[in-house]
């Protein structure tokens, strides 16, 4: 598949295409009804970085529950909202959050066989010329 | 509007009842009621201290630079010939007068023109609006004694809710109250953005209307929701079965439609729920500024900007007296602010106001269901019968 610019999602960048295919390829032979989901940090989020960014999870799981798991991962006080989307080769998408992941992974997975989810808060605002 | 109160010796309330006798001019009262809110927020946490000579050379300077640039900011560009909406009204902006006319005719197309703005100007000058303020008593744990530069996205959400609570008591409520805002999530001085100021804003209500309802003989109730993650969860949200009388709900969805712009397909979603009249806008903004947006023409929003510094509300009754009409006119502008819908942040914040089954019915179609001929665009939310959390 072409490629143009830079890869800026920092897993692409760790690992090769052949690598990442091949370890997908493993995760859905062995756990069928689950699915190898990455999860990423918004490019400008302030939010602490999670301790772990790959995992496997059910099909069945909604995508508001596996954004508990982000909420409780990274110590999000429950006044602060967290906003998931897909972001993938310059294509962006926010996906409901009611739909299962198996339905996000047919949608929104990547050709190397995983599912790349990117996480961020809200902006704050504050006039920032004033900031001194 | 009459704001001619004769004032009488007594507790604040006394004397804004005595004045506030139309139904129009109550929304004054309620920038009383909310005025001390803003400045008063119990923002819990130490700010960085600054001496005290400096904070006030500061707080000089940065409310200079905020007139400053609020002079030079954005004034809504209406086009002529066109429909615009504003809080679910709307408006046929009559065209321009044509050059090729007869004078008799161009004449009536420059005072329909006219008439518009003058319609346009009362909308606007009967919302309320919040600024940033200055020299009001430091905050507690705190030597701030101005929000210039930080408190914006604050005073949007104030504008927001004060728009709610009047759609929602109007025209019945003729009292002056106070609250105090016990805020635990925001500090002074950090930059807020549209969720965490709903979310804030929605833990006050229930104060809010405890403090009315002193004054009424009829209950207010007002039932709130705030849709985290993007969810509106139906078990929470519908009355208990065999609730006799509909409570009114006011909805908060936090979001955010896009990475550093808003997604395009997005518009038509908001400018289809400006068009509500359930709809009390949103809160968002443009490089940082935050704004509240009620309205749209095209592809421009409408709404208020609170990047004015004005001085602090009255803190007593004889100051009250004394600053009256500087206090009442500085909650209130005639001038709409615009903004370019590519220049819209994605974070936002959008209120809503359910006052029947009915409208909550017609809401949640139009914020959860996918794109359709009536619906362009696509939802904003998804709305689900049980909580999908807890089940693993």
């Amino acid at each position: 598949m072409m490629r143009s610019g830079k890869e800026t999602n920092p897993y692409k960048q760790k690992h090769d295409f052949a690598a990442r295919s091949a370890e997908a390829r493993r995760i859905r032979k062995k756990y069928s009804e689950q699915y190898p989901v990455i999860v990423l940090r918004g490019k400008r989020c302030k939010l602490p970085p999670l301790d772990k960014n790959k995992f496997i999870v059910s099909g069945e799981m909604t995508l508001a529950q596996f954004q508990q798991i982000i909420r409780s991962r990274s110590n999000l006080a429950a006044s602060q909202s967290i906003f998931v989307y897909v972001e993938n080769d310059g294509k962006f998408a926010i996906p409901e959050t009611s739909k299962a992941i198996r339905q996000l992974y047919q949608d929104f997975g990547d050709d190397d066989g995983f599912l790349y989810l990117t996480y961020h808060h809200d902006d704050a605002f504050g006039a920032s010329a004033l900031e001194m | 509007m009459s704001y001619s109160g004769s004032f009488q010796e007594g507790g604040a309330s006394e004397l804004v009842s005595a004045a506030f006798l139309d139904g129009a001019s109550w929304s004054a009262a309620l920038w009383l009621f909310l005025g001390l809110v803003g400045t008063a927020a119990g923002w819990q946490h130490l700010a960085p201290q600054l001496p005290v000579a400096m904070a006030s050379f500061r707080t000089g300077f940065l409310s200079w630079l905020n007139n400053t640039r609020y002079r030079i900011g954005n004034t809504a560009e209406i086009r002529t010939g066109e429909m615009m909406f504003l809080l679910g009204a709307a408006y046929q902006v009559p065209p321009r007068p044509d050059k090729e006319a007869p004078e008799e005719e161009q004449a009536a197309a420059r005072e329909a023109l006219r008439m518009f703005a003058q319609q346009l100007e009362d909308d606007v000058a009967t919302r309320i609006w919040f600024t940033y303020r200055k020299d009001f008593p430091p905050l507690p744990s705190s030597r701030r004694t101005t929000d210039v530069g930080w408190g914006c996205m604050l005073r949007c959400g104030q504008m927001i809710l004060a728009t709610t609570l009047m759609a929602v008591l109007q025209p019945r409520v003729h009292h002056l109250l106070k609250y105090t805002m016990e805020n635990h999530h925001l500090k002074a001085g950090r930059f807020q953005g549209p969720s965490s100021v709903g979310s804030a804003l929605l833990h006050q209500v229930p104060s809010a209307l405890a403090q009315l309802n002193q004054f009424r003989d009829e209950e207010v109730k007002l039932r709130t929701y705030f849709a985290s993650d993007t969810l509106v969860i139906l078990d929470q949200l519908r009355p208990e079965e065999g609730q006799a009388e509909f409570e009114p709900i006011m909805l908060v969805l936090p979001l955010r439609l896009g990475i550093e712009k808003i997604g395009p397909q997005y518009h038509a979603r908001l400018q289809l729920l400006l068009r509500q009249p359930w709809c009390m806008g949103f809160i968002g903004g443009h490089d940082k500024r935050a704004m509240y947006i009620f309205g749209y023409q095209g592809h421009q929003y409408f709404g208020l900007d609170p990047h004015r510094c004005s001085a602090a509300v009255a803190q007593s009754t004889a100051e009250l007296r004394d600053r009256w009409v500087e206090v009442r006119d500085s909650f209130h502008t005639s001038k709409l602010s615009g903004i370019e819908r590519d220049d819209l942040d994605p974070s936002l914040a959008v209120f809503l106001l359910a006052r029947t089954a009915e409208e909550l019915d017609d809401m949640l179609s139009v914020i959860g269901q996918p794109t359709s001929e009536d619906r362009p665009g696509p939802a904003l939310v998804s709305v689900v019968q049980h909580s999908p959390v807890g089940l693993f």
